[in-house]
């Protein structure tokens, strides 16, 4: 079963229309409905809130306010900065005020419309440069912070070798600033959801998520409700990308369901959406990196700032993380690594597919491209002579094993794209070729017990596994099923995967960190073969008793290290490592730049189905394609001016590159099930550079600034062409 | 609150007759998914810009969340619950077959775009066929594999 391109266990589902997503849930008899006040301004100080012109509306039935929360009224995935409702400040567009109470979804928004809010506005912290200034406003005045600037969410430096002695001593050394901004995940279902009271007063909790049991811990102490009160059954999940981690409406029917004891419902739009979660983190990384004449790295200096916006969520995590990987799969002896990422009044920035390893990976390869090129050198050979070894360290510490895959990816994605020649200049038209390596971590790091439960029953018709994953598209329902049938030896048919409700999925931790095949994998396998021992103990599945065998097994990935650890062995218990070749095409007259074709080669262990696995290296292929180019995501004054789709500017079929060739090497993963490694997010990180490699291979221009659209790529060509020598045709 | 005027709507959704009495301004989304149950028609922007509201009115593909229901009247709908048409059907397997669907949302809209294509289309016009329609997870290469997949097995009729 492992290798073989089984169909989607939900393809019937999702090609008939017969799949429930959350917006589709209809609603019970009794029930009401909800509609948000949001903050209309990204920073005020709230005062009085006039509910009677929302209850003067027909249909309207009653405003909850913070004074209706009676837990403490705060959540957040690592630090409970976030109100459920806010009380007397406003930090930034995701606040919602007040909560209306409608017979019907119209009376409801026409209610949130007259709710009327005293506010004394103050101007945002817009700028991340300056969020730590003596006199910058505090955005969250109420946190005790002592011995930093209350505006610091997280903040490090890693020191390894002496760095200054280094880049002093270095044949070349490359210094730029990179800079990357919001994006937003566009997952193409938006948050929508229902709660229901049951007669043995528990709520039921019906929508999306990544991580349900976590949301229900946050709503447990921000409510003040007893966990054990609270149940989440998950709908169909219409994309995440990271972008449902962190809780958007689940404590807001919650508490409206509570407090109305009737069934409530609640979808946003579109625009509500946009507003109400997070975003990519914007950075910005000022790099110094040097090399010996050989192109062997000796030293690398890297700044990194990320804007965090108004509240915490996983900012910290997303910090070390791309501290962890800041100088990429290579070892640099003499380091100096410092970020911070701070709060703001912009939108808050959370999980999006690379957990800040994106960023950091757009830097450092352009960094090592920039030094071949000074150099002289072939890209391949400066990274193949500069790539950590197995049992060597990452230039941050940590000790990295089962990598051979990174020249394995490099020399198999450089050898497919050498097949097909580039197009030749034509017009204005110039093409070039560029390539990156890149790594991501596997699984939450830095210390933190990344751990899955998964209990199987095996009766004589066949096997139902309980796990509580997210099957938000990438497949997990359908690779677990595959794994089960392995580690049981029946067909796949005879298996279900029940991962949907928590009242009998045990919990799998987050849809996140690439974990979901590695993880929960290794805990299905493992509770299958132990089920599978029994029953041959048994004497075969004939002899089963009719009530079936079951077994429980929870899967702890290896342990690993906090980021700051003197001696760090491990910052991650595993990799995933890839090698991009793209192809692209830059109309020096307007700007634009087209991607005509990308490799990408991935080192990624096992493969359990082939053809979910190509989709997500073709999706990882045009995300990272639009974060490249497209995906500009604007916010003024703290709030977002986009609120549709089509400001996203996410890469339609027309746009998005035509020929994308995933080519799989195979390489050992001792720790994931049947030696398999997670990919979901490595399969974007290289596209970026890669991109903007073969942009400088096309018109000589490095663009240190994502994304490239053509307005930036003018500029560029501009500031490279001599003075009075016209746009356009050359030549 | 005045009371809002309803008309009369009689519309043919997947071969059945209808008649609703709706508000003029209920859209064909909302009829579909409200007043008909019919929620396979996805709510993805609601002002047709990403595509999940794609449905066949007379036979053209066209955004549900634009169209007005008065403009339906006397006139067939056709969407993803569709079960007797052969060419959907092919489709439908098709995208299975190639997995060209991840979370699934835009799939409905995305096969009822793309069985308005011509048969053995180019990847070119097929793509360009499916611009209006947003696929997050994909990255549209299987998409495109799988229409030519079923163009490919499609009687020489249309």
């Amino acid at each position: 079963m492992i290798g073989r391109s089984l169909t989607r266990t939900d393809a019937a589902a999702k090609t008939t229309g017969a799949a429930i997503y959350p917006q589709d849930v209809p609603a019970p008899p009794g029930c009401l409905y909800l509609a948000t006040v949001r903050a209309p301004v990204a920073r005020a100080r709230l005062g009085a809130i006039d509910e009677l012109p929302a209850l003067a509306v027909p249909g309207v039935v009653r405003v909850l306010t913070a004074r209706a929360v009676r837990g403490t009224n705060r959540f957040g995935l690592a630090d409970p900065d976030q109100p459920v409702l806010v009380t007397d400040r406003i930090c930034g567009a995701s606040d919602v005020v007040a909560l209306v109470v409608g017979r019907t979804e119209h009376a409801a928004r026409e209610g949130a419309r007259r709710v009327g809010l005293d506010l004394s506005i103050e101007p945002p912290l817009v700028d991340p440069e300056h969020a730590c200034d003596p006199d910058a406003p505090v955005v969250h005045p109420e946190r005790q912070v002592t011995g930093r600037h209350p505006n610091i969410v997280a903040e490090q430096t890693i020191i390894r070798g002496e760095v200054d002695d280094a880049l002093a001593r270095a044949a070349t050394v490359v210094e730029a600033e990179y800079r990357t901004g919001f994006v937003e995940h566009a997952f193409l279902a938006p948050e929508a959801g229902l709660a229901e009271p049951g007669a043995d007063g528990r709520l039921t909790l019906l929508v999306a998520t990544q991580w349900p049991q976590e949301d229900l811990r946050q709503a447990a102490r921000a409510l003040g409700e007893p966990l054990d009160a609270l149940h989440l059954v998950q709908q169909t999940i219409g994309g995440a990308f990271g972008g449902r981690e962190d809780v958007s409406l689940q404590l807001l029917l919650l508490l409206a369901a509570r407090a109305m004891n009737a069934p409530v419902r609640m979808v946003w739009d579109r625009a509500e959406s946009i507003r109400g979660h997070g975003k990519r983190h914007p950075f910005r990384i000022r790099h110094a990196l040097g090399a010996d004449r050989r192109g062997q790295l000796v030293a690398a200096r890297v700044d990194l700032l990320a804007d965090a916006g108004c509240y915490a969520s996983t900012s910290a995590a997303v910090l070390a993380n791309a501290m962890s990987q800041a100088c990429g799969p290579y070892a640099v002896p003499n380091v100096e690594i410092s970020g911070r990422a701070v709060y703001t009044n912009n939108p808050y920035t959370c999980a999006f597919r690379g957990f800040g390893v994106n960023q950091v990976t757009f830097a450092m390869e352009q960094q090592v491209n920039k030094l071949a090129h000074a150099l002289g050198i072939a890209p391949e050979v400066i990274r193949r002579r500069n790539f950590v070894r197995a049992g060597g360290q990452l230039a941050t510490g940590p000790k990295v094993f089962d990598c051979a895959g990174l020249v394995a990816t490099l020399s198999a994605a450089t050898m497919r794209a050498r097949r097909r020649p580039l197009p030749r200049p034509r017009a204005d038209w110039r093409y070039g070729r560029g390539v990156a390596s890149a790594l991501k971590n596997i699984g939450c790091s830095f210390g933190f017990d990344d751990h899955a439960t998964a209990r199987v029953t095996v009766t004589q018709d066949g096997a139902t596994v309980w796990v509580g994953v997210a099957e938000v598209g990438q497949g997990a329902e359908t690779v677990l099923v595959q794994i089960a049938a392995e580690a049981l030896g029946i067909t796949p048919q005879r298996v279900r995967v029940e991962w949907r409700d928590t009242a009998t999925a045990p919990e799998a931790g987050s849809a996140s960190a690439s974990h979901q095949t590695f993880v929960p994998g290794n805990a299905v396998r493992l509770a299958c073969e132990q089920a599978r021992r029994t029953i041959q103990l048994l004497g075969g599945r004939r002899r089963l008793p009719p009530e079936g065998v079951s077994a429980t097994h929870t899967f702890h990935a290896p342990s690993t290290d906090p980021l700051g650890h003197a001696a760090p062995t491990r910052h991650s218990y595993a990799y995933a490592w890839s090698a991009c070749v793209a192809d692209v095409g830059v109309d020096t007259a307007t700007g634009q730049v087209r991607v005509l074709r990308v490799v990408n080669a991935l080192d990624a262990g096992r493969v359990i189905n082939p053809k979910l696995l190509e989709g997500q290296v073709e999706g990882g292929v045009v995300m990272g394609q639009g974060y490249a180019l497209q995906e500009r995501f604007a916010v003024h004054a703290g709030l977002p001016i986009v609120a549709g789709l089509a400001g996203c500017n996410l890469p339609t079929a027309v746009e998005a590159v035509p020929v994308v060739e995933t080519v799989v090497i195979e390489g050992a993963e001792s720790a994931g099930p049947y030696g398999a490694r997670g990919i979901g997010e490595i399969t974007m990180i290289p596209v970026v550079p890669a991109i903007t490699a073969a942009i400088h291979a096309a018109t000589g221009v490095w663009v240190d600034e994502i994304p490239v659209v053509p307005e930036r790529m003018l500029a560029e060509l501009d500031a490279t062409r001599p003075a009075g020598l016209p746009r356009g045709r050359r030549r | 609150m005045s009371r809002v005027a309803r008309l009369r709507i009689s519309v043919t959704v997947n071969g059945r007759a209808h008649t609703v009495r709706v508000p003029a301004s209920t859209t064909l989304l909302a009829l579909l998914r409200t007043h008909l149950g019919l929620s396979g028609t996805k709510d993805g922007c609601g002002v047709g810009e990403c595509g999940a509201c794609t449905v066949l009115l007379d036979g053209e593909a066209i955004l549900a969340c634009l169209v007005l229901a008065p403009e339906v009247d006397g006139r067939a709908v056709t969407t993803i619950e569709h079960a007797g048409d052969a060419w959907l059907r092919r489709l439908r397997r098709a995208f299975a077959d190639e997995a060209a669907l991840q979370c699934g949302f835009c799939t409905p809209g995305m096969i009822l775009a793309a069985s308005r294509l011509p048969a053995r289309a180019t990847t070119a016009t097929i793509r360009a066929g499916l611009a209006g329609n947003i696929c997050r997870c994909t990255g549209y290469t299987k998409i495109v594999r799988a229409v030519q997949r079923a163009g490919r097995r499609r009687g020489p009729t249309r």
